[in-house]
């Protein structure tokens, strides 16, 4: 190929890969407990009041025994995770915890708990919009909190010298959707039921919400004012170090890492349009002769 | 201009994360779930019994929660009068009978409540177990405030019923009540035995004395049929029934309830059949009565309808039937074999169950199919075993293709054209049927991969030719391409493209200037061949300009030419285009002379 056409090549593509990678950065990636996502379950809202952790050093580092750590998330920890997150918390630091029930599990494990799953908590009576989307009371101070796609969790403890105490509980008015058919069926039982539990390990603590959504956008609303009157002196970190398997989300996080509008992203719109309008103008040159 | 609009869109596009995002608003939840409004109403009703306040705070919320339509009268009645009944128990000095009597008289409509959510619950059988104790327990309240009233008349209660409570009545045996009267203003007007709310018998009277005798039948078990399959009920549910004595004092209607017990027991039934059947063979099917000879009626049920396969008799020796599942009764799946048994003296109607899974009876037939397909043309051949001796028939299809019918022998080939494309994935599905209709259709379905040799050739050669012709013209093809998206379609491009190529001429020829483009023009018309690539301008003077050239003035004029082209392309001077233009005209006027 001669090296004219190459150069020609080489400008089109440089300038599909920006567009690819602006693309990348720009378009909405819909994924659950993600801090750029801005449906239900994600957590924007939190990530526009809070600092991110982008990897687990970065929360080693920031784990002071003074902060708030909030683990909402859809994949499971893993041991050296699990075992970090102790850590943290026996120094001091409050680790708040939430998303489905083989997360839940796995974690309560790792502290030291057997979990039996009871079933869903369905309130048709105290709820925002659905009976899927629960209010419940917290038992120490006069707040309500609101847990989306709550379930009940019976706890064993497997290890000595760990202990849970109930933090917050569901309405008389809610049931235990045992069978998870979304109704209620003769025989469920209706009445309180717990949905979050305390666990305090060292200096610090582990808040168990047992719920999909906490923190999450639909509900962070609700929750903001008991995190910030409960916790409002200890900055809040939100642990995303799960999107490392990830190269998508954890390339995007990198982009707003800032948070607002970051410099790298500011510089590749600012090169794309450049691009653009140097081969716009070249090629209005060549037209006009 | 025209680029104008394709830049905003990228613009738009490049900005969209720092627009505003839509919030959803949250609307107030509507219940409709009739099961779990039976089941809160009866668990209000059971703190309301013992006055405890938890159900006067779970009434004081559900009295304004919103519930479907058809509902939210009833709904709403029903926990006023829990609100009412709260306040008129709790008070201390009551002297107002006028209200008690009336809340007495209202609390039915607490019962109309239950009988709509049991009507409208998914499961109507479960949710009658609610409705019958939700009756029980306003047969309590009103008994409370039948006492609060009694006690209102200092120890002389209006009217008394007095029945035996504790013991379980035969069906048919008699039920000797006391009922009296103990107000010269009161007159008992009826004795009622119910179940639930619903009246069985009723006695009417005219008592003013203060013994007045009556005896009432419990029903035979027979005579309880419209009621119960009205209402649905486990016969675990049915023993509890509700006498109940009306009178009217001073105009007002009052009314006394007890509860007694009748034992009626539930046939002890055996069905034996087997988990699964082919369809078109017999199905054996074996009942076994223990509580002596009843009447009964077998059915069958299936996804399409449920259909009576006669009445039967069935005592302690095994009944046997046998049925025959190749008739329109059974259906291929899930078919439940139900026998019910009338109600005897003592007995309930009662049905025992049981699911058959009819398997379908499929021809003995064999696909073989590839899951690779490597053809010349996209025709695939497919080959269709049969061991059945009867005639069968096949549908075989590709993906959304209308398919070929072939009749299916012993060994069958069927040809069916699969893909024009080179390469591609498809769905083969073939239907085997019986069109005598012995047997049921066979459905066989497999991905496969089809490869169309020709398709790939002519592809290949159409890639490879289309490159040959965009080589070297890269530029305009990219630049044409570029265009394909403006309104005036073809003629522009076509446009565009000559222009491009006409621009970018100089360069096919290694060129960057105007006047070198001009230079060659009169080469051309002078000397015919233009400079190879392989020479520079002044060796393809020497060889070819020199030689040619017939006057040395052309020769001396096409030299300096030469190195006005040289200035233009190399120096920092450029020459201007007329000085060039002034030469070629010099030149070939030069070589007409």
């Amino acid at each position: 190929m001669r090296p004219r056409s190459s150069i020609i090549l080489a400008y089109i593509a440089v300038l599909w890969a920006l567009l690819s990678l602006v693309l990348l950065i720009v378009l909405p990636v819909p994924q659950a407990y993600y801090a750029l996502d801005s449906g239900e379950y994600g957590h924007s809202k939190l990530a526009a009041t809070s600092k991110w952790a982008l990897s687990r050093q970065d929360l080693e580092e920031a784990a002071s025994g003074g902060v708030v750590i909030v683990e909402g998330r859809g994949q499971a920890l893993t041991a050296d995770e699990a075992s970090a997150l102790l850590q943290d918390a026996k120094e001091g630091d409050v680790v708040i915890v939430y998303g489905p029930w083989n997360v839940i599990e796995k974690i309560l494990e790792y502290i030291g708990f057997k979990g039996e799953y009871l079933g869903r908590v369905l309130d048709p009576v105290e709820n925002v919009g659905g009976p899927g989307v629960i209010v419940a009371s917290v038992s120490r101070g006069n707040y309500s909190i609101t847990l989306s796609r709550p379930y009940a969790v019976n706890l064993t403890p497997v290890r000595g010298g760990v202990a849970a105490e109930p933090l917050a509980f569901s309405s008389f008015f809610s049931y235990l959707d045992e069978n998870g058919d979304d109704r209620y069926d003769v025989g469920e039982p209706i009445g309180e039921s717990v949905v979050a539990y305390r666990v305090l390990v060292g200096r610090g603590e582990i808040l168990v919400f047992c719920a999909e959504g906490f923190l999450t956008n639909s509900v962070f609303d609700y929750n903001i004012k008991w995190l910030t009157s409960t916790y409002g002196d200890r900055t809040i970190f939100l642990d995303q170090s799960w999107t490392r398997g990830n190269p998508l989300l954890y390339i995007k996080l990198l982009v707003y890492a800032t948070q607002g509008v970051a410099p790298i992203y500011v510089s590749s719109i600012a090169l794309v349009l450049l691009v653009v309008a140097v081969y716009v103008h070249r090629f209005s040159v060549g037209e006009g002769r | 201009m025209s680029r104008l609009p394709r830049l905003l869109i990228m613009v738009i596009i490049l900005l969209q994360p720092l627009l505003p995002t839509p919030q959803a608003g949250s609307t107030s939840y509507i219940i409709g779930d009739c099961t779990y409004l039976l089941a809160i109403l009866e668990k209000t009703l059971k703190y309301t019994l013992t006055l405890d306040s938890t159900g006067l705070d779970l009434a004081r919320v559900l009295v304004n929660v919103t519930v479907r339509s058809d509902l939210s009268g009833l709904h709403a009645q029903a926990y006023a009068l829990i609100i009412n009944y709260y306040n008129a128990m709790k008070k201390t000095n009551l002297t107002d009978v006028s209200e008690l009597y009336n809340l007495y008289n209202n609390l039915g409509r607490i019962e109309d409540y239950a009988s709509r959510l049991r009507a409208c619950a998914a499961d109507p059988t479960s949710a009658s177990t609610l409705s019958v104790r939700i009756s029980f327990l306003l047969a309590g309240l009103k008994s409370r405030v039948m006492g609060v009233l009694d006690s209102l008349g200092g120890g002389n209660p209006p009217i008394s019923l007095t029945v035996d409570t504790s013991k379980v009545y035969e069906p048919g045996e008699d039920i000797p009540i006391l009922v009296s009267s103990n107000r010269a203003d009161c007159t008992v007007r009826s004795i009622t035995l119910a179940a639930g709310s619903i009246p069985i018998n009723t006695t009417s009277l005219n008592c003013t004395s203060t013994a007045c005798h009556i005896v009432l039948k419990a029903p035979l078990a027979s005579d309880l049929t419209s009621y119960l399959a009205s209402i649905g009920v486990s016969p675990e549910d049915f023993s509890k029934f509700t006498v109940i004595a009306s009178a009217v004092c001073s105009g007002v209607k009052i009314e006394l309830y007890r509860l007694i017990t009748i034992g009626y027991s539930t046939p002890r039934l055996i069905l034996e059949a087997p988990a699964t059947v082919v369809r078109g063979s017999m199905l054996n099917i074996s009942i076994v009565s223990q509580s002596g000879v009843l009447q009964g009626t077998v059915f069958v049920k299936n996804a399409v309808n449920e259909t009576s396969l006669g009445n039967i008799t069935i005592g302690e020796a095994p009944l046997i039937l046998s049925l025959d599942t190749s008739g329109q009764n059974f259906e291929v799946g899930v078919n439940t074999i139900r026998v019910c048994v009338e109600a005897g003296n003592a007995t309930l109607p009662y049905c025992i169950e049981k699911p058959v899974v009819v398997e379908p009876r499929y021809p003995h037939v064999v696909v073989e199919a590839s899951p690779v397909y490597i053809t010349l043309d996209g025709w695939i051949q497919v080959s269709l075993l049969s061991y059945e001796s009867r005639e069968l028939e096949s549908t075989v299809a590709v993906s959304a293709s209308g398919g070929v019918k072939a009749s299916v022998e012993n060994n069958t080939v069927v040809s069916l054209y699969a893909s024009l494309l080179p390469v591609s994935v498809a769905n083969l599905s073939v239907e085997v049927y019986d069109p005598g209709g012995y047997n049921d259709t066979y459905y066989y379905s497999q991905s496969i991969l089809v490869v169309n040799i020709s398709s790939l050739i002519i592809l290949t050669l159409i890639g490879f030719i289309v490159l040959v012709l965009i080589r070297d013209r890269e530029k305009a093809f990219v630049v044409a391409l570029t265009t394909l998206g403006w309104p005036r379609g073809r003629e522009k491009i076509r446009r565009t493209t000559n222009k491009v190529e006409e621009l970018l001429e100089p360069y096919t020829h290694g060129l960057g200037s105007r006047i070198a483009q001009l230079y060659y023009g009169v080469l051309k018309k002078i000397v015919g061949r233009l400079p190879q690539p392989s020479e520079t301008l002044r060796e393809h003077y020497r060889w070819v300009v020199v030689a040619t050239a017939k006057s040395n003035r052309v020769k001396e004029l096409v030299w300096r030419f030469l190195q006005l082209v040289e200035r233009d392309l190399y120096s920092d001077k450029k020459p201007r285009y007329e000085e060039g233009l002034k030469l070629s005209r010099g030149i070939l006027s030069a070589a007409k002379e």
